[in-house]
């Protein structure tokens, strides 16, 4: 069978990129797969997520952190019934200051350019739900801003986890 | 106008070093902690400074809003 000339738009995940990705991921694109193109990041979140045994403490979770670009991070219901119910509950810490919030509706958090942001760590979920990681730049970036948590919880987090990618040192 | 680093508030990551376009914000010191971070003390040279503002181009230049006017 011929190959349509547009085949080439239409892009299926391919886990072998990364293998060592944890997360059940349905989608992902950036500038590398497509010239042009933002990076986006799509995957489930399924009940049990996050909450292994070795998080069970405050600050545990997705380490605060920062992009060079601005980030929107959807978090979508999956009940036809009730779209805007999360159908589970979410810790998210904003600012330097480590403001606490708790998103259980359907919703966009904006995160503005080297804001800081995370812990981010699914704390209760009654159903499947979907997490969109839209990046306003080309290519993922992340910074880490860890030395903000107190020791104790730092102490207890394996941060080979989560490096800086893709923001120069200073000399 | 003077531009200065509320080093009570700086987080010390460092970030304003490569994003200052005069290169004129410098590492006065670096330590390397146990899980690996790397924490820099800045300052931010009077000579160099051009006033430019680009350290207030946007709402988190700063991560920390560190720097400050006057």
């Amino acid at each position: 069978m011929a190959v349509k000339k547009y085949a080439k738009y239409i892009y299926e995940y391919d886990p072998k990129m990364f293998p060592r990705e944890r997360r059940p991921v349905m989608a992902y694109m950036d500038n590398n797969l497509a010239k042009g193109s933002n990076f986006y990041l799509i995957h489930w979140i399924l009940p049990g997520f996050g909450m292994q045994k070795e998080w069970e403490f405050k600050y545990a979770g997705h380490p605060p952190h920062i992009h060079k670009d601005a980030e929107l991070l959807f978090h979508i219901g999956t009940d036809p019934e009730n779209p805007m119910d999360l159908g589970a509950e979410v810790r998210m810490y904003l600012g330097p200051e480590l403001e606490e919030h708790t998103i259980t509706r359907t919703c966009c958090i904006w995160i503005p350019p080297n804001f800081i942001h995370s812990p981010w760590k699914p704390i209760s979920c009654r159903r499947p739900w979907i997490f969109m990681e839209f990046n306003q730049g080309p290519v993922h970036t992340e910074k880490s801003y860890r030395q903000i948590l107190p020791k104790e919880d730092r102490a207890r987090m394996d941060w080979s986890m989560w490096p800086d990618d893709k923001y120069e040192a200073p000399a | 106008m003077a531009y200065k680093i509320n080093t009570k508030k700086c987080l010390k990551c460092g970030l304003c070093v490569t994003q200052c376009p005069e290169k004129a914000i410098v590492v006065d010191n670096k330590v390397t902690e146990s899980d690996g971070l790397t924490l820099y003390t800045t300052r931010i040279d009077p000579k160099k400074c051009t006033g430019c503002n680009e350290c207030f181009s946007f709402e988190w230049w700063c991560p920390a809003k560190a720097i400050i006017k006057g």
